[in-house]
């Protein structure tokens, strides 16, 4: 019996390519989102209504993960918005190696920012590196408030986080104290913007926290 | 959902550590995990189970190590449970600090049985 030591990272494959498509971003200059959540919390709500208003300033492209249909994709086309579809055909995820080939249709030197949104999953997506700058969560008060204790891995590893459907905050049992007692344990350096993105309302906040970390990356004409 | 891809990512890790150190037969595969991967240990062997048919690796037994999820306190320096206190310090109350364990997923260790054909050059 022999035994090896071996202490290999079992997500370097994934890794590996997420280092390299970091690269080629910061290459570029462009700067990266990788939007999670539940389905139905509001991702692509989220981008038909803040595209509109990051576009006057600056060249984004997206990235649509689903398991299946370009529904999602033909949304975003809608607004005159490079997209590019990812159907993963059952996977709950996407990875780094989907998001490589879904950036070779992109023009990454036309572009200042990509936004990537995951496949709607409040699980998975957070264990796979995408050579994001940051990714964010989006909750839907629909949802309940319990569920960053309930899943909290996602919310450890978020930058910041989009409480979306708040116009609906009166209909449903979500408690914003319950909500934000938990962040503080799970994560108090989450930032937190709440937000109707149906009415607009708080969408500015989530803006302008995107803006800032624009900032550095620059803009191109 | 997602470890069927994680164990077709460790079964490739597992054939070539096999290959390089001359292993004819993988019988164990100590795995560590940080406790925020929520990695479900028997989903991860079933899918492994499943991939490693008809390879060096199959039938070898998973052993599955959880490294609890620390958080090292910037105020105190205290390292704490975070599943217990979250980010909150229990020595000195601060709230805030870095996690410092708890993403890791690695392969510590694999053992096996030699080739017997004489050509062991490894140590």
């Amino acid at each position: 019996m022999t035994q090896v030591k071996l202490q290999t990272n079992i997500l370097q494959a994934n890794d590996v390519i997420a280092g390299k498509l970091k690269e080629k971003f910061k290459e570029n200059n462009v700067k990266v989102i990788n939007l999670i959540s539940s389905p139905g919390a509001g991702k692509t709500t989220i981008l038909e209504h803040s595209l509109p208003k990051l576009t006057r300033k600056y060249n984004v492209g997206v990235i649509e993960g689903d398991v299946l249909t370009s529904r999602d994709a033909d949304r975003i086309a809608r607004l005159n918005v490079p997209v590019v579809q990812i159907e993963t055909k059952g996977a709950c995820h996407l990875d780094a190696n989907m998001v490589q080939k879904a950036v070779e249709e992109l023009d990454l030197k036309k572009l200042d920012l990509v936004i990537i949104e995951n496949v709607g999953n409040l699980v998975c997506p957070a264990t796979f590196e995408l050579a994001e700058d940051a990714k964010v969560v989006i909750l839907s008060v629909a949802e309940g408030s319990d569920k960053p204790a309930k899943y909290p891995t996602i919310f450890t590893r978020a930058k910041a986080c989009i409480l979306n459907k708040m116009d609906l905050l009166a209909y449903s049992n979500f408690s914003l104290d319950e909500f934000y007692e938990d962040i503080m344990r799970i994560n108090p350096k989450l930032k937190i913007f709440k937000v109707s993105a149906i009415t607009e309302n708080g969408l500015e906040y989530w803006l302008e926290w995107l803006e800032g970390m624009m900032v550095d990356g620059g803009q191109k004409n | 959902m997602h470890e069927l891809a994680l164990a077709q990512n460790l079964l490739k890790i597992v054939c070539q550590a096999a290959q390089e150190n001359g292993l004819l037969k993988v019988t164990g595969i100590c795995i560590v995990c940080g406790e925020m991967m929520g990695i479900v240990p028997d989903a991860l062997q079933f899918g492994f189970e499943v991939s490693s048919v008809s390879t060096v690796a199959q039938g070898a037994k998973l052993e599955y190590k959880e490294l609890p999820a620390l958080i090292k306190c910037n105020s105190c320096q205290h390292q704490y449970h975070w599943k217990t206190y979250g980010y909150s310090c229990p020595q000195c109350f601060h709230l805030g600090g870095e996690m410092v364990q708890g993403y890791e997923f690695y392969v510590d260790y694999i053992e096996g049985d030699e080739k017997e054909d004489g050509n062991n050059d490894t140590s």
